[in-house]
């Protein structure tokens, strides 16, 4: 069946803020929404009024993490590596009693998401990575959150990922979106016409609609389902 | 300077068509469109005898050019012109899919050993009808759609696309362009949007029919959005496009100049149409006030010709011109012979230009 866009401008969604243990830390999330569970990591701007994740919320339900060392959550000693952090999330789902669910990221928390689908492969089901700031080009600068010892292991990533990247991104190189093609094996590239570094701000309803459909149907989300019927 | 051939198409009939668009099929008669296809052909085939640099294809439908696939035209003649680039001047990106675009066009470089040159046209208002496409919507089409094909022939694996007017969710184009990472390319068109877009994308800009100062300003603004993309144009990057009407008198190639009105060319809709059109497409072209606008800006003798040649290089830069020959009326042994004047005594004198 088609579905028409859906506008921003409807009514926003109410999320509920939360707090659950684990690592040892206190971890701060936002709630809202019914179905199935979404788990949505930030950017670099931490947790903030999120037009995806509203959008998401009226179709699953969303658990949108503060990752340690934001906002709330700075004055904690999160844990130093990567692969830790990850791990420390991983424990936060299922403290809430998550038992499978999306996962989402954006720009720099990648390294977040892919490290739970290699180390908890059976508690994700399906991976979306926005802007992805996980891998670099030869020949770039790598970012703050760049890990090699992630980057060696990106094959062993089995879960089914969407890669998505904005046409005029002047942050990710072009070519980076192959890269993640060519490293994980159930891997698919989205690119986001007339969108920059910041998707959501910008197409936040292009960008729900493949993150709905991928997590809804992973793989077979190239399968179109359009009703083109015009009149019986 | 270059000269290309525009083979714009015609209809080989002993009686010359005057219609409102869409000219109703029931005029169109089978052995004379035969006839005019392959009167099209050997055309070409003149045109690389002569030395044009390109033979060149445009898309045109429900009307006397007979010429509603220019991918199937240039490959027909891709097969016959071994030597002349085949100029893809081309889809109307508003009627086509994108992704099939990229294809045919990747297609036409293999066929043609790496000869295509691709040029992006918006289409003519007119023909947004054709495949109901909503006049408003055509000129975010055409730039989503040049965008894509772009991605089309570059991206190494395969991707999904998330546009505002396309939705594709498996983009993996077989064969690519023989020319990597894809053809020379032009935007055609008189407005900033098509500028800036070949400035961003570093392509060349085409512009058609429009008197030489107008082509003039659009060169201009171009090439300021050039420098601040961080690259210059060459002469090759501007292309022109105009009807030719050469003669040994200027009092003939004037008769031949009165033809070439767009109220002549079979391109006029009809009352209503025209100015429904005109509300809802952006360039606000209302081809009923344009109806005594003529295409014709090389016109005279072969002297005359080199001088308007030259003054549109002088005015706007252009490397490299696109000669249409096709003024309604004539028969195609009457243009074959201008070609040939044309060939003779204007192709040589401007290659210095």
């Amino acid at each position: 069946m088609s579905s028409a866009p859906q506008r921003t401008d409807e009514l926003a969604v109410t999320f509920i803020e939360r707090f659950v243990q684990a690592g040892g830390l206190e971890i701060r999330y936002l709630e809202a929404g019914q179905g199935t569970p979404v788990v949505v990591l930030h950017g670099s701007d931490g947790l903030t009024s999120s037009p995806l994740n509203n959008l998401l919320a009226r179709r699953f339900r969303v658990i949108a993490f503060e990752i340690p060392g934001f906002g709330q959550s700075a004055g904690q000693e999160r844990p130093r590596l990567m692969r830790d952090l990850a791990q420390t999330l991983t424990e936060a789902g299922a403290a809430i009693g998550l038992e499978r669910y999306g996962l989402v990221s954006t720009t720099n928390s990648a390294p977040l998401v892919l490290w739970q689908a290699i180390d908890a492969p059976e508690r994700i089901d399906a991976l979306v990575l926005i802007s992805p700031l996980a891998l670099v080009p030869e020949g770039r600068i790598a970012s703050s959150t760049h890990d090699p010892a992630l980057e060696r292991k990106l094959g062993e990533v089995k879960t089914a990922t969407l890669v998505l990247l904005g046409t005029k991104d002047e942050v990710i190189p072009p070519e980076t979106g192959r890269m993640y093609v060519e490293r994980i094996p159930n891997c698919y590239y989205a690119l986001v016409y007339d969108a920059g570094h910041a998707i959501e701000a910008e197409r936040p309803e292009a960008l729900f609609t493949a993150v709905r459909d991928f997590l809804e149907q992973r793989e077979t989300f190239i399968v179109s389902r359009k009703n083109t019927v015009i009149n019986p | 300077m270059k000269a290309s051939f525009f083979q714009r198409g015609g209809y080989s009939a002993p009686q010359e068509i005057r219609s409102t668009w869409p000219i109703p099929p029931v005029r169109y008669n089978p052995e004379f469109g035969l006839r005019s296809l392959h009167h099209a052909i050997e055309q070409c085939e003149l045109a690389d005898s002569l030395g044009f640099d390109w033979v060149s294809f445009s898309e045109h439908h429900y009307m006397t050019t007979v010429a509603p696939n220019p991918a199937l035209a240039a490959a027909a003649v891709a097969a016959r012109v071994r030597r002349a680039q085949i100029a893809m001047i081309g889809h109307n990106l508003t009627l086509n899919n994108p992704i099939r675009v990229a294809e045919e066009l990747a297609m036409l470089d293999t066929l043609s050993n790496g000869r295509l040159v691709v040029g992006f046209l918006r289409g003519t208002p007119n023909e947004f009808q054709v495949y109901s496409v909503n006049p408003a919507e055509s000129r975010d089409l055409a730039l989503e759609s040049m965008e894509l094909i772009l991605r089309a022939w570059t991206e190494p694996v395969p991707f999904s696309w998330e546009g505002r007017h396309f939705q594709y969710r498996t983009v993996a184009v077989w064969p690519r362009p023989v020319q990597q990472p894809y053809p020379r390319c032009y935007v055609l068109g008189g407005s900033r949007d098509s500028a800036e877009f070949a400035a961003r994308h570093h392509l060349g800009l085409g512009v058609a029919y429009v008197p030489f100062p107008f082509f003039s300003q659009l060169v201009t603004y171009y090439r300021e959005r050039c420098v601040a993309a961080g690259w210059q144009p060459t002469a090759d990057d501007i292309l022109y496009r105009g009807a030719v009407c050469i003669a040994k008198t200027e009092e003939q190639a004037q008769q031949d100049a009165t033809r070439c009105v767009l109220k002549n060319l079979n391109v006029m809709m009809r009352d209503g149409v025209s100015e429904a059109v005109a509300r809802l497409d952006p360039a606000r072209m209302n081809m009923a006030k344009m109806e005594e606008f003529s295409i014709a800006r090389f016109v005279g003798t072969p002297d005359m010709i080199v001088r308007q040649i030259r003054e549109c290089k002088e005015q706007g830069g252009a490397g490299v011109i696109d000669f249409g020959f096709h003024v309604p009326g004539l028969t195609h042994d009457e243009v074959m012979l201008r070609m040939e004047l044309f060939g003779a005594e204007v192709l040589p004198r401007i290659r210095e230009i």
